[in-house]
């Protein structure tokens, strides 16, 4: 198969290829970094792409721009990452398959659930598979291509069940919620801070907490009932802050 | 290149630290001012226009009370806000010897009248950091300054409103500026005690660091010596390198559940890893939710020494199941193996029955059920909130 690797760790990245390439017989190109894997797409024509969620490069640039400057949430640029190469595959006429070869952490539960529920992926494989070996890789490519569903343990627990709500019905479904938890995200956490990053007044910020407590609650059933949302609210948008802040998260959901 | 962190008490942290601590204490000052102008607009003989401007103010400082709770106080703000409560304070002495006339001011041995006003200012000009950072050494001076003003004012204004003043009079204006140096006294006290909470916090982080430091050196670094040094043996290599992984991921197991909620995923998927070597699984979609720290200690111990179960008796394969019902979790062990008798459970001293009693601990609690066509199967319940 013709595979995109969008990998940033040099090393990684030689290895996958190498292994897929002898022991698979793959043809893998490697993009190192989000624009190269667009200006590939671009190019040329691939069965499957593997993609990473946070690149470590992007998120220390990040981190050091939200430190060094104070930044809105409706500034075009925040934070890139892997669903910007996905949503662009998704454009694609002859779209190809899409792996998602990551480690799950924390940072990334949000990522993957969206992936799965928005952007339909169904192939995800994990990065410290035990191992060592690149079949499960391998195999998640198989299926991807195939258009079939490819979960390893370690990675498929961050998916979500049949019952549980949607982001979009949830998290992201209204706008004014969607811009607050960017600006709770981003460590503006009062009603005041909050209406002025937003085009929003103070009143309507503090109204809307309860609401969107409610949808947490929806989204994660272990969050409890509180009469003061807000400490609960920055708590959650601070912990998952590169999901809230993603510029393709952003674009699908302004 | 990755950020060097920082465990160091310096004046900039200290100065943060009592901004956010004095930002909810403001408007409290500012009732307290209320409540002294409305005591001494009932207590004190003023004229009934006196009174009424008096009570006027009090309900001012009300207003002003309630704006420093919903937004922030004068500090806080900063500036000519700042400038306005210290005019205040200092302006009181003159409105009040008008009120209550000439000879009436600092009559008094107790204190002069509404001489409680400047306490709560005075308190806070003695720790809040209003002063900049690169002119701190002029603070002391302007502070005492400061407080030689509040204090002489009201001697002053006895000695140019009596002819005569008298022991009452003397003794009046000593209280008062006897009390105006206690408050700030005490605001050095809370200046000290914000510096205390602070560096408190900073030996709390210290600690964690000398934890997470020691166990690089000792476990971590330990397994690297060890792969360098078997370098040419593959076999002793894989197998240096599948300890440095446990290790490793052993600790980022522990940071996991250092936090008040931990995300649930991340807890089984770890377990999976680790298990998913020796064991075919099925394991559940956990998605995002999250569960509170003794839950979550809870539910790793049991995915543990369950998992560790069933491969001690050879039970593969093994069906992870969890689900959420009415806010209770329940967490599913099914294998195939030869099962064992419920009465293990009982046993004290047996991990199962100690992941029992922490389950009660909790609200839930740890079955054994019977399955016909053989094999074991455990059911773990926790509720996910204590009140439930």
């Amino acid at each position: 198969m013709r595979v995109l690797l969008v990998e940033d760790e040099e090393q990684l990245a030689g290895l996958a290829q190498r292994e897929l390439e002898r022991e698979y017989s793959h043809h893998v190109i490697v993009a190192s970094g989000l624009r190269d894997a667009e200006k590939h797409l671009g190019e040329q024509i691939f069965d499957v792409v593997v993609v990473d969620i946070l690149y470590d490069p992007l998120v220390t640039e990040f981190d050091r721009r939200r430190r060094s400057q104070p930044l809105r949430p409706t500034d075009e640029n925040l934070l890139a990452s892997g669903l910007s190469v996905i949503t662009t595959t998704l454009d694609i006429k002859q779209t190809p398959g899409i792996v998602i070869w990551t480690s799950g952490d924390p940072a990334r539960r949000l990522h993957l659930i969206f992936a799965y529920e928005d952007l339909k992926v169904r192939a995800f494989c994990s990065k410290r598979s035990g191992s060592g070996s690149l079949a499960p890789l391998h195999q998640a490519i198989e299926a991807a291509g195939a258009r079939r569903r490819y979960a390893d343990t370690i990675l498929g627990v961050y998916l979500p069940g049949r019952e549980s709500f949607a982001l979009s019905a949830t998290l992201l479904r209204e706008q004014a919620h969607r811009m607050f938890w960017r600006a709770l995200a981003l460590g503006y956490h009062t009603a005041e801070e909050i209406a002025d990053v937003t085009p929003y007044a103070k009143k309507t910020v503090r109204n809307v907490m309860g609401d969107m407590l409610l949808e947490l609650r929806r989204v994660d059933l272990g969050v409890g009932d509180t009469k003061k949302p807000q400490p609960e609210l920055v708590r959650y948008a601070s912990s998952n802050r590169y999901f809230f802040l993603d510029d393709a998260v952003r674009k699908l959901y302004p | 290149m990755a950020e060097v962190p920082k465990l160091v008490l310096d004046e900039e942290l200290a100065r943060s630290t009592t901004r956010k601590l004095v930002a909810t204490l403001e408007s409290v000052a500012l009732l307290v001012q209320a409540g002294s102008i409305a005591l001494t607009a009932t207590v004190d003989r003023v004229t009934t226009n006196g009174q009424l401007f008096l009570y006027a103010l009090a309900f001012v400082h009300l207003l002003a009370a309630f704006g420093a709770h919903k937004t922030s106080g004068p500090f806080t703000r900063g500036g000519p806000w700042l400038a306005l409560w210290l005019g205040a304070a200092l302006l009181m002495p003159l409105v009040m010897a008008h009120l209550v006339g000439a000879q009436e001011y600092g009559a008094s041995p107790a204190c002069v009248q509404l001489c409680g006003y400047p306490v709560a200012p005075l308190t806070i000009i003695a720790f809040y950091p209003w002063w900049s950072l690169w002119r701190a050494h002029l603070r002391p001076a302007i502070e005492l300054g400061i407080l030689a003003v509040f204090v002489l004012e009201p001697l002053l204004l006895v000695l140019y409103l009596h002819e005569n003043p008298g022991r009452a009079n003397y003794s009046g204006v000593g209280a008062t500026a006897l009390t105006l140096i206690i408050a700030f006294i005490i605001g050095k006290a809370v200046g000290r005690m914000c510096a205390v909470a602070a560096e408190a916090q900073v030996r709390l982080q210290n600690e964690s660091y000398q934890t997470l430091f020691n166990w690089l050196h000792s476990e971590v670094k330990d397994r690297l010596v060890l792969m360098r040094q078997s370098i040419d043996l593959p076999d002793d290599l894989r197998e240096y390198v599948d300890q440095l992984e446990d290790i490793v991921m052993r600790g980022r197991g522990r940071m996991l559940l250092a936090p008040e909620r931990v995300p649930l995923a991340e807890l089984f998927s770890e377990q999976m890893r680790i298990f998913g070597k020796r064991l075919r699984l099925h394991a559940p979609n956990i998605g995002a939710l999250t569960v509170r720290r003794a839950v979550a200690i809870l539910l790793d111990q049991a995915l543990a020494d369950l998992l560790t179960n069933a491969v001690q008796h050879g039970a593969d394969p093994v069906e992870v199941g969890f689900e959420v019902n009415n806010g209770i979790a329940q967490l599913d062990i099914i294998d195939k193996g030869s099962g064992f008798p419920a009465s293990v459970l009982d046993r004290a001293t047996t991990s199962l029955h100690r992941l029992r009693c922490t389950a009660r601990d909790l609200g839930g609690d740890l079955h054994h059920l019977v399955r016909p066509e053989g094999g074991a199967h455990l059911r773990l319940t926790v509720p996910l909130h204590p009140s439930l």
